[in-house]
């Protein structure tokens, strides 16, 4: 049964009936699941990447965000989707050169969400800035008005795009902290493979909960955010630029 | 019913044609000044037939009227196709066509309306139009608003398409299925078919005079023959009012549900026991759930597509789930066959991930829940 796709709605009464669940009327079925949450303005998730950890050789964030959002190349560099970049920033008079990944920084008061003529570009009530592609129609004021060049256009037919991540031709993506995994509970797919590496570059968590772990590094060390001039409040912060 | 509608129209449009055929010589004569090349005549014609123009010419405002019911009309009875025709008849370029005229089908029953309108509103203001008016033409105009006006409004109450249009391919192929119950369906479908009976008995089915072009010569009737006239109209009203009277008779004793489509295959699961409400609203469902995931991240929820996938899959010859672009596929399959575009797998997945495999295979959905309820479990 488990390989199976072919199941039967009795074999699923089963298989449910078992375990917490109850057919209350005929055809009517109720079974327990993890209730879902709405995205609650309590929380603000951030990343805090820590530029010393960051190896100018490592591009695992870069990868993982591929592989959880289906980014294929098209052998096309100007027009590939890149959610994350790595970028390295050198200083001229010391030499001093740092490489760090930069996304979406999730404003607190995103431009890209003022700009937009449709309310396609959002700012969840956690944070989290995202794309509604129903209403999106692609006109790229957003991608213009980012100070961060966070913004893709996607220019290629898709297939078989993930199921939790749906992407199309014709609208405008961007980093969404892997907003289906916090809604899940688990941490964004480049913090996960980061802290794979063995480097921990990145620390993932809500700013708003004083407990929380990034909440207490960012009290304790001294952090900064991407043009702070902007006054655009990202949630992405930097340690050691 | 429709059966004998049809009948009617058609012997009713024949005799008109005959009638018309029997001044055949005058043809010539219709597209004067004489034409000196076959082609021009043929083009004259033609803007006859397709422009209207003689009608430009001498009666503007039944130009205008004329030529938006016209061509309204056209693209009505092209967006009704989709119910009439079998994908597998016409072949796919032919049906990709009918697929793109939906929306302008829509657009035209406005303009048809609109033409409608037009011509009611010079019956009553022109004296001249007003004073050759019958209880025929009147009860024409009056059918013929009523027709797009009852078709918009059973649109809305998002009738099962595909079960209108297996009733309507059963009636060609002498297969008869049942039709959907709705109110607003079966009233305008019934007024279709008073349409087709009244139709020629009065002006509308005028194309035929294109072979005359010129008025019949007006007989006093006699005595005997508006007897039988009134005999037919008799019969053709016993013929309309005793299936509108045996159905509404139907509906008020079952409450509507009688003769409804074979939906026993279909999973009951989905909203209580009534699955026409799963089929009639499913866009609605889906788009709602769209809103309540994206901005609230309310995840998990029964009606994201991907639950529709899973249960919905359908397999290739290698058991391979297939895409949306494979004729078999759940959603095509309907959609196609409707003739309505589908735009959600342009970005959505069409095919279940393993994920999504996952999520309602029992065994899997069994560590799930007995994870759930472990202390500490990471899903809470």
């Amino acid at each position: 049964m488990s390989d199976s796709l072919d199941f039967s709605r009795r074999g699923l009464l089963a298989g449910a009936a078992a375990f917490a669940a109850a057919t209350i009327a005929p055809g009517v079925l109720l079974y327990a699941q993890p209730a879902p949450q709405k995205a609650s303005a309590k929380s603000r998730w951030g990343i805090l990447i820590d530029v010393n950890q960051c190896d100018a050789g490592c591009d695992g964030c870069v990868k993982a965000c591929a592989d959880e959002f289906g980014l294929t190349s098209f052998g096309r560099p100007t027009t590939d989707p890149q959610w994350i970049r790595k970028l390295t920033v050198s200083d001229p008079e010391t030499g001093n050169s740092h490489s760090f990944p930069v996304m979406c920084q999730h404003c607190k008061h995103p431009p890209c969400v003022d700009v937009c003529p449709t309310g396609a570009s959002f700012i969840r009530a956690d944070g989290i800035v995202l794309v509604d592609r129903h209403l999106c129609i692609g006109c790229r004021y957003c991608m213009m008005a980012c100070p961060y060049k966070a913004r893709n256009f996607v220019h290629e037919n898709l297939k078989d795009q993930k199921s939790y991540a749906p992407r199309g031709k014709g609208t405008v993506e961007s980093c969404t902290m892997c907003v289906h995994r916090i809604d899940d509970g688990r941490k964004p797919a480049c913090v996960e493979a980061c802290s794979a590496t063995g480097r921990a570059a990145m620390l993932f968590g809500d700013l708003n909960d004083p407990n929380s772990e990034i909440a207490k590094r960012v009290a304790a060390v001294s952090t900064t955010q991407i043009r702070a001039d902007l006054r655009t409040d990202p949630a992405i912060r930097y340690q050691g630029i | 019913m429709f059966y004998a509608a049809a009948a009617i129209l058609l012997i009713g449009l024949a005799t008109k044609i005959w009638k018309s055929l029997r001044h055949s010589t005058r043809l010539k004569a219709s597209v004067s000044p004489s034409a000196d090349h076959p082609l021009e005549g043929t083009i004259r014609l033609a803007s006859e037939v397709v422009l209207f123009r003689s009608a430009f010419f001498s009666d503007r405002w039944n130009w205008v009227f004329g030529t938006c019911f016209h061509f309204g009309l056209l693209l009505v009875l092209l967006r009704h196709l989709r119910y009439a025709l079998d994908p597998a008849w016409v072949g796919d370029l032919a049906w990709a066509g009918v697929t793109l005229v939906q929306p302008f089908g829509f657009y035209g029953g406005l303009a048809l309306l609109g033409g409608v309108l037009g011509f009611s509103a010079r019956r009553v203001l022109f004296k001249e139009v007003r004073r050759n008016t019958g209880p025929v033409d009147a009860l024409l105009l009056v059918l013929l608003l009523a027709v797009p006006v009852s078709g918009y409004f059973s649109g809305m109450v998002h009738t099962d398409v595909v079960a209108v249009k297996d009733f309507f391919i059963g009636l060609v192929t002498a297969d008869v299925k049942p039709l959907p119950t709705d109110p607003l369906l079966l009233i305008h479908l019934w007024l279709v078919a008073t349409l087709m009976v009244v139709l020629p008995f009065g002006k509308m089915l005028h194309f035929a005079d294109i072979f005359e072009t010129i008025a019949e010569k007006v007989s006093a009737p006699s005595h005997r023959a508006l007897i039988a006239k009134r005999a037919v109209a008799v019969v053709l009203v016993l013929a309309l009012a005793v299936p509108a009277v045996v159905a509404g008779g139907q509906v008020l004793a079952d409450g509507w549900t009688r003769a409804q489509p074979d939906y026993t295959k279909l999973i009951k699961a989905h909203r209580g026991d009534d699955p026409t409400v799963m089929i009639r609203n499913h866009p609605d469902f889906l788009l709602h759930k769209q809103h309540v995931v994206v901005y609230s991240g309310m995840r998990n929820t029964d009606e994201s597509i991907e639950r529709c996938v899973t249960c919905h899959v359908k397999k290739d010859a290698g058991g391979q789930p297939v895409d949306f672009e494979n004729p078999k596929h759940f959603c095509t399959e309907c959609h196609n066959r409707a003739a309505v575009t589908m735009d959600c797998f342009e970005c959505h997945n069409s095919k279940p991930t393993p994920a999504g495999q996952a999520a309602l295979d029992p065994a899997t959905r069994f560590a799930a829940i007995k994870d759930f309820f472990a202390e500490g479990s990471s899903l809470r």
